[in-house]
């Protein structure tokens, strides 16, 4: 008789707390679906706290390193860093002689630089929450740039403070691209963490090593082709591309004011 | 103890912002084996999160399935026992 009490009374509570998770739920639900502003809101001092303490694990570990292992790789970093500032500030001067003597567009300077709130991994979609949103001018659709200038993807949902950006690399998303110095046009497949996949027929002659590009504006190198799948009976070989860009540790992106 | 599935239940649901997604996922199903609904909450927060707009949310629906999992061994091991 107890145990029947016992196990009716139990059942009766795990309903209550079952219930009671739903309704909560379903509110949680309808305060992120028709009040996102106040949502993000709420979220974001969570969100920087949490961008706060990676960086703070990620110093402290490095400085578990040995000092001067470290302190090589620091002055190597130097050197490639004076060897690219070099190497910049000549194409940009090339760039600039050029469009002197073809004419060019003036470019329009509405972007917004913004720091990356969450990222791949903790993002497990190959979405980026920034910390810019419409009181900073970002508009839904604009194209977003990773550090160098390499689109990485668009602007999915804006709050008040922040902003949600759908990476390219999102599984099944697909844009238009070109690979190797002929630019052969693919279509890019997302394939999560930053990777793209392609089909190409076999006569298109593309290496691995060749570099992949995507649009905006003009073609900007983003990654290179990691490998090439070919399959004797298929008539078309599938590239795999590595982008240059890290997204598990990017930290800022600028967001365009043009859609791609 | 109660004040140890509390503190476990807390540190899943805030797992998803501090940690990678798929370790998340891995303390909420440790979670969930003591609380079911975790698995729920945990999935909601991921999508609530980090749901891009278009296609499934799989983590309500991972968390919804797990959670009914989670419910029903922890219901048959508690027989089980009592019985």
């Amino acid at each position: 008789m107890r145990t029947q009490y016992l196990r009716r009374h139990n059942d009766t509570r795990r309903v209550f707390i079952l219930g009671a998770c739903a309704v909560v739920a379903v509110l949680v639900l309808g305060v992120r679906f028709f009040t996102p502003n106040f949502f993000f809101a709420l979220m974001a001092p969570l969100l920087h706290s949490s961008s706060s303490v990676t960086a703070s694990v990620g110093d402290a570990v490095s400085g578990l390193t040995d000092s001067s292992q470290l302190a090589a790789q620091n002055r190597a970093l130097e050197d490639q860093v004076l060897a690219l500032r070099n190497q910049n500030q000549a194409l940009t001067t090339r760039t600039q002689d050029l469009t002197k003597l073809l004419g060019g567009t003036r470019e329009g300077s509405g972007s917004i630089t913004a720091g990356v709130l969450a990222r791949p991994p903790e993002s497990p979609y190959d979405t980026l929450v920034v910390a810019a949103g419409s009181k900073n001018a970002v508009v839904a659709g604009s194209e977003v740039f990773a550090q160098g200038g390499i689109p990485i993807g668009t602007v999915e949902h804006v709050g008040a403070d922040t902003s949600q950006v759908s990476l390219f690399s999102l599984p099944g998303r697909t844009t238009s691209g070109w690979v190797g110095e002929n630019r052969i046009a693919l279509t890019l497949t997302g394939a999560g963490a930053g990777a793209f996949t392609a089909t190409l027929s076999k006569d298109s002659s593309v290496s691995v090593g060749d570099l992949v590009y995507l649009p905006g504006p003009g073609a900007i190198p983003m990654g290179t082709v990691a490998r090439v799948d070919t399959d004797p009976s298929s008539p078309t070989e599938v590239i795999h591309v590595q982008p240059s860009v890290n997204l598990f540790s990017i930290t800022w992106v600028v967001i365009g004011n043009t859609a791609p | 103890m109660p004040w140890k599935r509390i503190i476990l239940c807390v540190c899943a649901i805030v797992a998803p912002l501090y940690i990678p997604w798929y370790l998340a996922i891995l303390l909420a199903a440790f979670a969930a084996g003591f609380v079911p609904p975790i698995a729920i909450v945990v999935g909601l927060i991921f999508d609530l999160l980090y749901y891009p707009g278009n296609g499934l949310p799989y983590f309500t629906i991972l968390g919804v399935l797990g959670a009914a999992i989670a419910f029903f061994v922890h219901r048959f091991v508690k027989t089980r026992i009592m019985s």
